[in-house]
């Protein structure tokens, strides 16, 4: 069964790029006790090790811990927030949204204006980011600045919650569930060296798993990751990447790799053995960890395999749960299929 | 500041137009022990509240209690929602949490695609309703069971405190129901001439049928109207707003009587109670309507400024609140009559 307690944790937990710190820390307590080490490198990557010394083949596990969100840049005269968008985000969906800031998880709202006071011509013209203000309710630049501090992150205050028929919404999901799914699964024995590279910097153009993989570089790599459902209204199905309750959407091409042929084939054949259902990524948008992993040293064979995700990059990103267990079931039955 | 949680309660309470009981258990408690009479108005379903002075003179108080709504417009065979509001901007939807009210409360979010498959050209596209849905994680077959055609939706409550502000949904117009409230409550531990009429009036972000057919019933022989107005935000500036933190707003125009309104001013100025003036034709408020019915009934308007009105994230100051409660606790208890009295049909 899946731990929602821990997906609850981790998706609640403040992960703007660069500001991991509490993701590093809810998985540090989560794995204590299952692996042999754990560190924390230069770029904020938490990597922990398990069997490591065992002459075998080593394989990775990799999520990134970081979340889209935004930045602080700097306070207007009333006291309110100009901020820089990190990772790829729609300015459409920032107006009216309520966040959290920094350090202090000062509250606060992105302005809008009131429809009733829009002209004809305002009314179908989109809001950009940078001309948009996040007001915490201080009157004075000097107020705001004992509250939030330039250069601070900022991310979107969502609650973790159940829905309809075993689904849930929250914020980052990607990558979160991957960050959930490696941590469950570090949690069983397997007879070869493993390296959980729990990554930082992946919204910011997979920049923390650079340096991670170079420390420890594995033999395999697979990536978990949340990735994009466009299985909903107005989108035709070639076009909807993956769909919700198909089970793990497995990468065979996106915008960053190419993964092996021959992992990939063992991957699915697994996924047949045990009647686990599975996916193809349809339309190669996206790019992951995997193909930076796959450039090190010497190169590295790689997989990556996902939970399908609705509206990620969103306030109010959503999964089914089934898909989660079948992409946490495939990744422990292929493990499994490396030992030996 | 007292009776937060009053407030809490009240804009976390869903009452869409139309719909608004929910919201009338919650004053009903409030008022328990305040009032002498709590009834609801059998033709519009607003619910009154009757205060006994010592004099024969009677004053309506009215605050609106409906929220601003979303209507399912057709529910898709993969269970996805469309949805129409007239009310809502639908550029603060994408990304946002909702509640569908059918057979069953159900959540939902406003799906919106993935920034990594919109096209440079949609990007400075603003969403419409006709491509906005709602994703409640179910699927046709199920969805329907609890869902039709026709059925509410409304922002999701959350209340959140930012400094010396309040934020959440449907401070537009709950902030008048929790000023009239108090200034009930008030009136207890007050000798008043005047008998006082609460109207916690259904529909007015519709047609005003709460305000309009509840006061054809009392007929009072002045009313005050309490409601919300625009702040002073980004993107209004003093031409359309008021500055949060400087008082209520008291309106002048020809929808209210200048008599009655002049009472409330000084009012204000003979207690030390700061104000401003929003000049109009007419008030876009319950006022309009309620000056017209039967023989004509003397109005005046008092409006509390928001920011980001008719989003979830409405926002107001603290002590607007508390100073428009002293208002028009004052304006009740020095209250004199501006015509010729004549008694309510109750």
């Amino acid at each position: 069964m899946a731990n929602i307690e821990l997906i609850k944790k981790l998706s609640k937990a403040f992960g703007v790029s660069s500001f991991e710190n509490e993701v590093i820390d809810i998985l540090r307590e989560e794995l204590k006790g299952y692996v042999d080490s754990i560190e924390v490198d230069e770029m904020q990557n938490l990597i922990a090790l398990k069997n490591f010394d065992s002459p075998k083949s080593k394989v990775m596990l990799n999520a990134h811990m970081d979340e889209v969100g935004l930045f602080v840049k700097n306070v207007t005269p009333s006291g309110f927030i100009k901020f820089v968008k990190v990772g790829g985000i729609d300015d459409r969906v920032l107006l009216g949204k309520r966040v959290i800031i920094g350090e202090k998880k000062v509250r606060g709202v992105i302005a809008t204006k009131p429809i009733h006071l829009q002209k004809e011509s305002e009314k179908d013209l989109v809001d950009k980011s940078w001309d948009m203000v996040i007001d915490i309710g201080a009157k004075t630049k000097e107020e705001a600045l004992k509250l939030v501090q330039v250069g601070e992150g900022i991310a979107f205050d969502t609650e973790f919650e159940e829905i309809g028929d075993g689904f849930f919404v929250g914020k980052a999901f990607d990558d979160r569930l991957g960050c959930a799914i490696i941590a469950e699964v570090l949690k069983e024995e397997f007879d070869f060296p493993l390296i959980a590279l729990f990554s930082s910097q992946e919204e910011t153009g997979l920049r923390g798993v650079t340096t991670g993989a170079f420390k420890y570089t594995a033999d395999i790599s697979i990536t978990i990751e949340g990735t994009v459902s466009s299985d909903f209204p107005d989108v035709s199905d070639f076009n909807k990447v993956s769909v919700i309750g198909d089970g793990p959407v497995i990468t065979v091409k996106d915008a960053s790799v190419i993964t092996d042929h021959g992992l990939r084939k063992r991957l699915i054949e697994t996924a047949e053995k045990f009647h686990i259902p599975y996916q193809y990524k349809r339309v190669a948008v996206g790019g992951t960890d995997s193909s930076k992993i796959q450039v090190t040293k010497e190169g590295v064979k790689v997989l990556v395999m996902a939970v399908p995700v609705r509206y990620i990059h969103s306030p109010v990103s959503l999964f089914y749960l089934d898909d989660y267990e079948n992409t946490k079931r495939l990744l422990v039955e292929f493990l499994h299929s490396l030992e030996g | 500041m007292e009776d937060r949680e009053l407030l809490e309660a009240l804009v976390t309470a869903i009452g869409p137009t139309g719909n608004e009981k929910s919201v009338y258990e919650i004053i009903k408690k409030a008022l328990d022990g305040f009032v002498d009479e709590i009834f609801v108005h059998q033709g519009s379903g607003s619910l009154i509240a009757f205060k006994r002075g010592n004099g024969v003179s009677s004053l309506l108080i009215e605050a609106h209690v409906d929220e601003v709504f979303m209507v399912v417009e057709d529910v898709l065979e993969n269970g996805f929602l469309r949805f129409y509001s007239h009310s809502i901007d639908p550029k603060i939807l994408p990304g946002l949490k909702v509640c569908v009210h059918g057979r069953k409360l159900l959540r939902g979010v406003i799906g919106v695609k993935p920034y990594h498959l919109v096209k440079p050209s949609e990007e400075n596209k603003a969403y419409t309703f006709d491509e906005l849905f709602v994703d409640c994680g179910m699927t046709g077959n199920k969805i329907r069971e609890f869902v039709s055609v026709g059925d509410y939706i409304t922002f999701e409550p959350g209340f959140v405190e930012l400094q010396d502000y309040f934020v959440s949904k449907v401070l537009d117009n709950r902030t008048g129901v929790f000023v009239l409230i108090e200034v009930l409550k008030a009136l207890k531990r007050i000798k008043h001439e005047v008998n006082v009429y609460a109207l916690f009036s259904t529909q007015e972000e519709f047609t005003s049928l709460g305000a309009i057919t509840s006061s054809f019933s009392i007929f009072p022989d002045a009313a005050l109207i309490l409601d919300t107005t625009f702040a002073i935000q980004h993107k209004v500036g003093e031409e359309d707003g008021f500055e949060c933190g400087k008082g209520p707003v008291i309106f002048v125009g020809a929808s209210i009587s200048r008599k009655l309104t002049q009472r409330l001013t000084s009012t204000g100025e003979r207690f030390g109670i700061p104000f401003s003036y929003e000049v109009g034709v007419l008030s876009s408020t319950d006022a309009d309507r309620i000056q017209l019915v039967r023989t004509g009934i003397p109005t005046a308007l008092v409006s509390i400024p928001i920011r980001y009105m008719h989003t979830p994230i409405e926002m107001v100051s603290e002590s607007d609140l508390e100073k428009t409660v002293q208002l028009i606790k004052l304006f009740v208890e020095h209250y004199e009559p501006v015509t010729k009295v004549q008694n309510g049909e109750y």
